[in-house]
């Protein structure tokens, strides 16, 4: 079976309220549909701007409503933050040892973020 | 990355005109749903190029069918599809699960819904997006709203994981 593209919460929030994807590229200022249609398929991931306006519309944040590329994102991240804290955990250095711990709170939180099910 | 998807449940129900279909993340949370009117003389092909699609891209744990083998009035055609539903979902290595109508009405008798029009309200009561799509009350000499054919996909996939939960309705 070929490799499905990532899944998103867009198509599902936005006819979960009824919009068309026309309303939907207007409420958060894409600028025709097709650019709301091109993100639902996981064609292209919105903005900042774009992503920001849908947590302000539909009040899902952007690491639940595009829960593949927040777990991209968290495994690229927590790989680089493994290699820093590896390198710096025997540092008696104060400095080290803060970066230290923010490098182990954050690979304590590097954990799937829960799907619109469980929201 | 992480590749695990949720764990879809598919549930689809043909119609004369092509097909609908619910695909739950839970028994509370349809992922997505839709109609699709097939416009072709054939249409149990085409149904069957779009059911495929669906099932590879959101590759579903499971498909739930209507069980059109015991005491059910559909037509050749229909019934036919569900048998080429059921080889598609074998072939791509999907469990298959039928209910008959009386399943359905048996998980819906909880909450007081026995006829195709209450178990679709308690449907759009148990999920809110469905709401805006309720059908009106059918009257005797009106055929059957396009609408209705999705909320009997969702109930098909609510008396799946009814029938997990080993409640009525979940």
């Amino acid at each position: 079976m070929r490799s499905n593209p990532p899944l998103n919460y867009v198509r599902t929030l936005r006819r979960r309220w009824a919009l068309t994807q026309k309303e939907l590229a207007a409420l958060v200022g894409i600028e025709s549909r097709s650019g709301i249609s091109r993100i639902e398929q996981g064609e292209r991931l919105p903005s900042l701007e774009a992503a920001l306006a849908l947590e302000v519309l539909f009040g899902v944040a952007p690491n639940t409503m595009f829960p593949h590329a927040y777990a991209e994102t968290e495994e690229a991240v927590m790989v680089v933050a493994a290699g820093i804290h590896d390198g710096s955990i025997h540092s008696t250095n104060p400095r080290e040892k803060r970066k230290c711990a923010l490098l182990e709170d954050a690979l304590a939180r590097a954990t799937r973020p829960a799907g619109i099910a469980s929201v | 990355m992480r590749s695990e998807y949720p764990r879809f449940v598919l549930a689809v129900v043909p119609t004369c005109h092509g097909f609908s279909f619910v695909l739950f993340e839970g028994p509370d949370a349809p992922f997505d749903w839709g109609t699709k009117d097939i416009r072709e003389k054939d249409k149990n092909p085409r149904t069957l190029d779009a059911v495929r699609a669906i099932m590879e891209r959101y590759r579903p744990e499971v498909l739930v069918l209507e069980d059109a083998a015991h005491g059910s009035r559909r037509t050749l055609r229909i019934r036919r599809l569900f048998r080429m539903l059921s080889h598609l979902a074998v072939t791509l290595d999907i469990p298959v699960i039928r209910y008959t109508r009386k399943d359905i009405r048996a998980c819906f008798v909880s909450v007081g819904a026995t006829t195709k029009y209450e178990i679709a309200k308690a449907i759009a009561i148990q999920i809110p997006a469905f709401t805006h799509r309720l059908p009106p009350i059918r009257k005797i000499w009106m055929s059957e709203d396009p609408r209705q054919s999705l909320f009997d996909a969702a109930a098909l996939g609510i008396a799946y994981y009814g029938r997990q939960a080993g409640e009525s309705v979940p």
